[in-house]
């Protein structure tokens, strides 16, 4: 069956394909968030641990008559320095991240995506710098209307960053299911039945069977034991095989699992 | 090599029932593609068994002929048997009574030895094969070669499992769901929004009149008291409440075609506009007595939080005489019951959704909504169905506050604009309108793919579909 999602492939000059799942809007735009959560959490952080050094040292009092006397004597200058203060923060937390997490940042590594260029190399400073720097333009009132437009008109998810800078923002590889049961290992499985139920099985019901095997604690007792129930028989009676009603489906359907893995296991 | 080009035709005979009990279930299955034939018939005709139902089928429609009355409960003899099984496709399998594989047969006739009854088939419905059957095909086709034999339902009432180049369905994480929230919205934008458009249409039109009306008649906020009681009562009586009620009720309407639309697109069937309207059409009497009895639910909840802290304040103003000891005594406690009100209300945002999809109402609707959000699910923080709820609707809302910027700046930009005023506050009205609807749009399509991956997760919805394709 073909896939909706969004991949690209991108053809090494070595003649190689790499096939890379683009991550969504949905992604980035959370993988924002948590990176915006965290730079505030440190800009906070920072004020007050300054404010309570200032405050243990008795010095709260001179700081604060500084900053009125600088107000007054830059105006409105000292405005715009905190922004541009702030900015650089902003934007440099960006930069400094992609450079040396080579295309990730905290957020990003919580939704398990990465920037690349468009040649799958890891991207440079200078392409985190010019991806970064037009940030300014996507942030308004930092909710990235501008960036979530680009985005969902470009059929890469890109944003203005990203075109300028000719890079793309991919999934990681996911590691194997943590919530995998552990299923028996044993290979004592000599039910001629069952055999004759794996030998008929096709991709798409070993699949079948072994989402269900993955996913079978979250479901509530009710759906689990009736899906259970329905994919044996389904499984079963294409090789014509009745199922007692005494028979455990789980059972069945690990064993046949467990079998299926053996027969097609590459050597 | 494709084997409709051979030659060879098969008989296709019914030899037995697999279990005998169930012929009414199959004679009814097997009356979806013999035409003309009452199921009582056809169930009296498999008490005398075999039956021929062929002796015409190309290789390639005896066996699917095979498939289906293996998959309804009988069995099957081929005559000449098929060569080698037929390597096919993922798509052809796919092949489920409603889609009606076969559009049209030749007359099927008796067992062997009996009286040759010509029963004639049905023609596949033209919404499912794509049209009628043209008079020049042979007789010994069963399926005109130009038809699309693979053709996914168009319109099934029951999800048939999703298509090729339809979403996977599987659970997702809060970034699937909202990835896949954008996808649905880009990749049928324009449907959705013309769903929708019937009610933005009705509310935008419903305010450029009262522009329109105020700046003819020179209405300012002074003058309103200057004018006619009768007047003042017409419009605040009669015509300001009728107004209302018709905008909230095209908005549920609307948002009930949403649903449903965005269901349809989510188990991979086609969407139209005017299916989804008359879908929910038929279910507006629920829709709209659920919808009063949800309302009157979070009004008692309001009332019964609201009365609790007040005799809670009231008990500590009487015991402590002192008014501020009260307030901080009891701010904790209505601390509690506005948390508790919010988590009731959140716990009903699914109610529309059972409405539609599941066609249930009233308080069965209401039970099922909170028995949905409720217990955890498996895999990365949060795992709460209640805490994922609350984090996407915050969620919505910063992406309801984005695309609504997108619009409004543009709006308020007008009036530096050297145009009419009245012209600048009606683009600048419809500007707002069109990025509400479209900000309100996102929420709504994001809110059904939460409640799919609550039964994916809770029900396994995702795996049945996944066997319904996998059964044959």
């Amino acid at each position: 069956m073909k896939r909706n999602f969004q991949t690209v492939t991108i053809e090494t000059p070595e003649h190689f394909e790499l096939h890379f799942r683009l991550a969504g809007i949905g992604v980035r735009f959370l993988a924002f968030l948590v990176d915006r959560l965290i730079q505030a959490g440190i800009i906070l952080g920072l004020a007050i641990i300054v404010t309570l050094l200032f405050f243990m040292m008795g010095k709260i009092a001179d700081v604060t008559d500084f900053f009125v006397r600088m107000s007054k004597f830059m105006g409105q200058w000292i405005i715009a320095l905190a922004i541009l203060v702030y900015g650089v923060v902003v934007i440099g937390y960006f930069i400094l991240f992609e450079y040396l997490w080579s295309g990730s940042t905290p957020g990003k590594k919580s939704q398990e995506i990465r920037v690349i260029r468009k040649d799958g190399r890891p991207i440079t400073f200078l392409d985190a710098t010019v991806r970064n720097v037009l940030r300014f333009v996507d942030l308004l009132a930092d909710v990235y209307p501008m960036g979530l437009l680009v985005m969902f008109l470009d059929s890469k998810n890109r944003r203005l960053g990203d075109m300028a800078a000719g890079t793309l923002v991919v999934m990681e590889k996911t590691s194997a299911d943590p919530f995998a049961a552990a299923r028996s290992t044993g290979t004592g499985i000599t039910d001629p039945e069952i055999r004759d139920a794996v030998a008929a099985l096709t991709p798409e019901d070993y699949q079948l069977i072994s989402k269900f095997l993955t996913r079978r604690k979250e479901l509530d007792a009710d759906h689990r034991a009736k899906l259970a129930h329905d994919i044996v028989h389904s499984v079963l009676d294409k090789a014509a095989i009745s199922v007692t009603a005494s028979s455990d489906p789980e059972g069945i359907l690990e064993k046949m699992e467990v079998l299926y893995m053996e027969r097609t296991r590459i050597f | 090599m494709d084997p409709d080009t051979r030659n060879t035709v098969h008989t296709v005979v019914i030899t037995r029932l697999k279990d005998p009990s169930k012929k009414d279930k199959i004679a009814l299955s097997l009356s979806r593609i013999i035409k003309n034939v009452p199921p009582e018939k056809i169930s009296e005709r498999l008490e005398t068994l075999p039956w021929t139902l062929t002796r015409k089928a190309t290789p390639k429609n005896a066996s699917r002929l095979e498939r289906f009355i293996n998959k309804i409960g009988a069995e099957t003899k081929i005559d000449p048997p098929l060569a080698a099984p037929i390597m096919a496709e993922v798509q052809e399998t796919q092949i489920l009574p409603e889609t009606h594989l076969l559009s049209q047969t030749q007359v099927l006739s008796e067992q062997d030895g009996g009286t040759e009854t010509p029963v004639q088939t049905e023609p596949a419905p033209p919404e499912q094969s794509g049209g009628p059957i043209e008079e020049s095909l042979p007789a010994s086709e069963l399926v005109p070669e130009k038809q699309p034999v693979t053709a996914p339902p168009k319109e099934s009432s029951v999800p048939s499992g999703p298509p090729e180049g339809s979403f996977p369905l599987e659970p997702l994480s809060l970034g699937g769901i909202l990835d896949r929230t954008f996808q649905i919205c880009r990749a049928h934008f324009w449907k959705l929004i013309t769903v929708v458009a019937i009610w933005w249409g009705v509310a935008t039109l419903v305010g450029i009149l009262f522009i329109i009306v105020g700046a003819v008649a020179g209405l300012t906020a002074a003058s309103l008291g200057q004018l006619p009681l009768w007047l003042l009562i017409s419009v605040g009586v009669i015509l300001i409440p009728v107004g209302l009620i018709v905008l909230i009720a095209t908005f549920y309407l609307a948002q009930g075609a949403l649903i449903h639309a965005v269901s349809s697109i989510y188990t991979g069937r086609e969407v139209r506009v005017g299916a989804s309207y008359s879908f929910v059409l038929g279910r507006l009497r629920k829709l709209a007595l659920t919808y009063i009895l949800v309302f009157v639910l979070m009004f008692g909840m309001v009332i019964a939080a609201g009365a609790a802290g007040a005799a809670w304040f009231a008990v500590f103003r009487y015991v402590t005489d002192s008014g501020l000891w009260a307030v901080l005594v009891s701010l904790p406690l209505w601390l509690v019951l506005a948390c508790a009100v919010i988590y009731g209300m959140f716990k009903l945002l699914l109610v529309d959704k059972v409405i539609i999809i599941e066609d249930l109402g009233y308080m069965a609707a209401i039970k099922r909504s909170w028995a949905l959000i409720s217990g955890k699910a498996e895999g990365q923080w949060p795992r709460g169905y209640f805490l994922r709820l609350f984090i996407l609707l915050q969620l919505f809302i910063l992406i309801n506050i984005a695309v609504s910027l997108l619009f409004q700046i543009p709006g308020a930009l007008m009036v530096l604009l050297p145009m009419p005023k009245i012209l600048a506050q009606i683009v600048s009205h419809i500007l707002s309108n069109v990025g509400s609807v479209v900000a309100g749009l996102f929420a709504s399509v994001g809110m059904v793919v939460f409640y799919y991956d609550i039964r994916n997760r809770k029900e396994g919805f995702d795996l049945e579909m996944l066997a319904s394709i996998h059964e044959d």
